[in-house]
């Protein structure tokens, strides 16, 4: 038995193609420009192989940590009676919707050589974040880890804790039922939480570039070196928006479930 | 408060009385509750959908907290309203099987019957032909049926050897063969003391050496079958 489809009216198509059309022109657009006949020259140059080593580099090491550090901060959300918890939720979507720049220079007064923490770790550790490749990395977590908790806390609410318990009354103690329970069935959003995560870090600038700078082989990334490209060398930047994107077609597959539903 | 009721059998014991005893207070249920369950027993608690049947058996598994009141089991407390503490589910040495069966979707058959620590091969391996599991033993449970799944759910809450088994309407969904399986394990010789909530007054005839009724989060009447 089929459903009968259920029939759109004209008014409302003709936005929704408006809506795609939006959407899709920009990207039409960088297809259509793109140097398609000097493409292998334009990306097998120094700046842009280097920018694609820091973008990588940067993305994968913030991807990480946005793991490690995520996934138990989305299951105490999730599952433990935390007081202010409207208010701890707050602050990790904050950087989700804090222009990035200003999440740079929040980093910056925060974690900079005079910085609230920064002035310690510069003395006592000798470490300095600020315009380094370390740098970096901490803006792109700082940007990155909000979409992996939103996404694995989400998860963890829908799947609720009854399995959980069932393990328990079995006699499982809590580090097992998290390992043997927990953690597996959570596996499909960890991996799109850390796919949407990592994009967000790969495409990240207005931080970066507020708190590590934008130096050669350093701290530029391909969005930093894409932005420098365009007023020296456009056919560049365009073969740079072209990685970029492609990158981010690769990153929706493994969401695809999530995102792209069958139907 | 300290770490463990002593419920242990271990996997080979033979079944031991279990004393549940206490002022149960948990929403609608008021409960004065003192009951020994004899080695092997099993005792039924019948009554309506809301007679609180199913709080009881949340409130023994240690899946709930007392709103007033506390339990003890075999004279340990293992919950206390005015403690903040209370003894965790998976120290208390009580198997559970729920209404809705909650099996692990993500493991087999067998993986899931020997899910419990303290559930030894040789004691999965009975459990999955007693209670004739063996031939979907690598079955996820979304390709068993329903009266497969129950017999799953039992297994499992019995591998770990618990000192009282906890039934929750444990012929909902079955077949009469099924339900005849669990019933020829529970009458058996090892089978091990159990309390069983449901709302059929026939079957608890049927199974249960002793039955009590509930009404209104209050017994109303104990006897025999």
């Amino acid at each position: 038995m089929s459903r009968v489809p259920t029939r759109a009216p004209r008014p409302l198509l003709v936005v929704a193609v408006l809506g795609i059309a939006f959407l899709a022109l920009p990207v039409v657009g960088l297809l259509q420009r793109a140097p398609w006949s000097s493409l292998d020259d334009l990306l097998g140059r120094r700046t842009v192989l280097d920018a694609l080593r820091v973008s990588l580099t940067v993305s994968v090491i913030a991807a990480g940590i946005v793991v490690v550090l995520g996934t138990p901060l989305a299951w105490v959300l999730a599952r433990v009676d935390i007081p202010l918890r409207r208010l701890v939720r707050a602050l990790v979507i904050l950087p989700m919707v804090l222009p990035p720049v200003v999440g740079g220079t929040a980093l910056l007064f925060a974690l900079g050589r005079r910085g609230l923490v920064g002035q310690w770790l510069d003395r006592w550790f000798d470490i300095t974040l600020p315009f380094t490749m370390t740098g970096a990395v901490v803006a792109a977590t700082f940007v990155a880890l909000p979409f992996y908790v939103m996404t694995v806390e989400g998860a963890l609410r829908t799947m609720g804790d009854d399995l959980e318990q069932m393990a328990g009354t079995l006699g499982a103690p809590p580090l097992t039922v998290l390992r043997r329970i927990t953690l597996p069935r959570l596996l499909p959003a960890m991996g799109a939480g850390l796919a949407l995560a990592w994009a967000r870090a790969l495409g990240e600038f207005g931080a970066t570039i507020t708190f590590a700078g934008n130096l050669p082989g350093r701290t530029r990334t391909l969005p930093l070196a894409t932005f420098q490209a365009l007023e020296s060398d456009p056919e560049a930047a365009l073969a740079l928006s072209l990685v970029l994107l492609a990158v981010s077609l690769v990153v929706l597959l493994p969401t695809r479930d999530r995102w792209l539903p069958t139907r | 408060m300290s770490t463990q009721p002593d419920l242990q059998t271990g996997a080979s014991a033979r079944p031991k009385a279990v004393d549940l005893e206490g002022h149960l207070v948990r929403g609608d249920l008021h409960l004065e509750l003192t009951l020994t369950v004899a080695p092997g027993e099993i005792v039924a608690v019948v009554g309506s959908n809301a007679a609180g049947k199913t709080t009881l058996l949340r409130l023994l598994a240690g899946l709930e907290r007392l709103d007033d009141g506390l339990l003890r089991l075999n004279g340990f407390t293992v919950d206390d309203a005015t403690d903040p503490g209370h003894v965790a589910s998976h120290d208390r040495c009580v198997g559970w099987v729920p209404q809705d069966r909650l099996l692990f979707p993500h493991l087999s058959v067998a993986a899931n019957v020997g899910f419990s620590p303290g559930a030894t091969p040789e004691r999965v391996d009975h459990l999955l032909d007693a209670l004739d599991l063996r031939s979907i033993a690598d079955r996820r449970p979304s390709e068993c049926s329903g009266g497969q799944a129950q017999r799953v759910a039992v297994a499992r809450a019995l591998a770990g050897s618990p000192s009282l088994l906890l039934l929750d309407e444990p012929s909902t969904a079955l077949d009469g063969a099924s339900r005849q399986r669990i019933h020829e394990l529970l009458g058996a010789d090892d089978h091990p003391t159990t309390l069983l909530v449901t709302h059929d007054p026939v079957e608890a005839a049927g199974i249960a050496d002793r039955i009590i009724e509930l009404e209104a989060g209050r017994i109303v009447a104990a006897g025999t079958p």
